[in-house]
């Protein structure tokens, strides 16, 4: 199976979680999320949290608008 | 004699739509849907304008501070709908057999929901180590990406990425998933 639809099947199975569950028990704080983009703690400990992230569908698009929120401010903060 | 905040409007307004410019440009990079950019926006708009009738000095420090009120927004965002138990926006990434430009047959969903559940199992089975990269993959980032989020180096990340796609083909062909597969 090529990349690509791994990709795909993976992005269908993302949405189907969503669509069957809402429960965000195990989700981590907004927090610890702001601590996996900023690098503090092990790496053990944040890969699985980004496993967990990564694999939920309401924990992956709250992680890219932190990222993105980052991203824009390096931007902005960059000597022109 | 105008007030200090009509002086500094229009210099704050070039701030935030150039801070504005560049969330909505990484955004969509990001799979982020167009509420959530704006939404964020509004919300560091709203907060710059209360700190500038607050006579804090922003355009000081203009950068700096878009940081660190940006960043607080995001968080007080999300904190704030989490609280109203909203769902998040589902990340606008292509999927699905629609993209292919099918029309799909009742067995050819069950197959595909099959094929998801499948795949869904086989990345459980993934050593820790190799699963988070693994599935950061296959959310769309890209190894450079993974390696700057972890903070890793490129040869770890791309040792650890192959290993794990690796194992996870493996996994699948065990499961009567070969490359053919869909």
């Amino acid at each position: 199976m090529s990349d690509e639809r791994l990709r795909l099947t993976y992005d269908r199975l993302l949405a189907l979680r969503a669509e069957v569950t809402t429960d965000r028990q195990n989700c981590p704080s907004v927090e610890t999320m702001l601590a996996i983009l900023r690098r503090e703690g092990t790496d053990g400990p944040r890969v699985l949290m980004l496993d967990h992230v990564m694999g939920c569908p309401f924990c992956q698009p709250e992680f890219e608008l932190l990222r993105t929120v980052g991203r824009a401010s390096v931007a902005e903060t960059r000597p022109e | 004699m105008s007030r200090p905040s009509d002086q500094v409007s229009p210099a704050l307004e070039a701030i935030v739509a150039r801070f504005a410019e560049r969330v909505r440009y990484i955004g969509v990079q990001h799979g982020l849907t167009g509420s959530d950019v704006e939404d964020l926006v509004q919300e560091v708009r709203l907060r710059l304008w209360k700190a500038l009738e607050s006579g804090e000095k922003i355009l000081a420090a203009p950068a700096s501070y878009i940081h660190r009120t940006a960043v607080s927004a995001a968080l007080d965002l999300l904190r704030r709908r989490r609280a109203r138990r909203e769902t998040p926006a589902r990340l606008s990434r292509p999927s699905g057999l629609a993209r292919l430009g099918e029309v799909a047959s009742a067995d050819r969903m069950v197959e595909e929901l099959e094929l998801q559940e499948q795949v869904g199992r086989a990345i459980d089975t993934l050593i820790p180590a190799r699963r988070g990269v693994v599935r950061m993959y296959l959310a769309g980032y890209s190894r450079e990406e993974i390696a700057d989020v972890l903070g890793w180096t490129e040869p770890k990340t791309r040792n650890l990425l192959y290993r794990g796609l690796a194992d996870l083909r493996e996994k699948l062909t065990a499961m009567g998933i070969g490359p053919r597969a869909l």
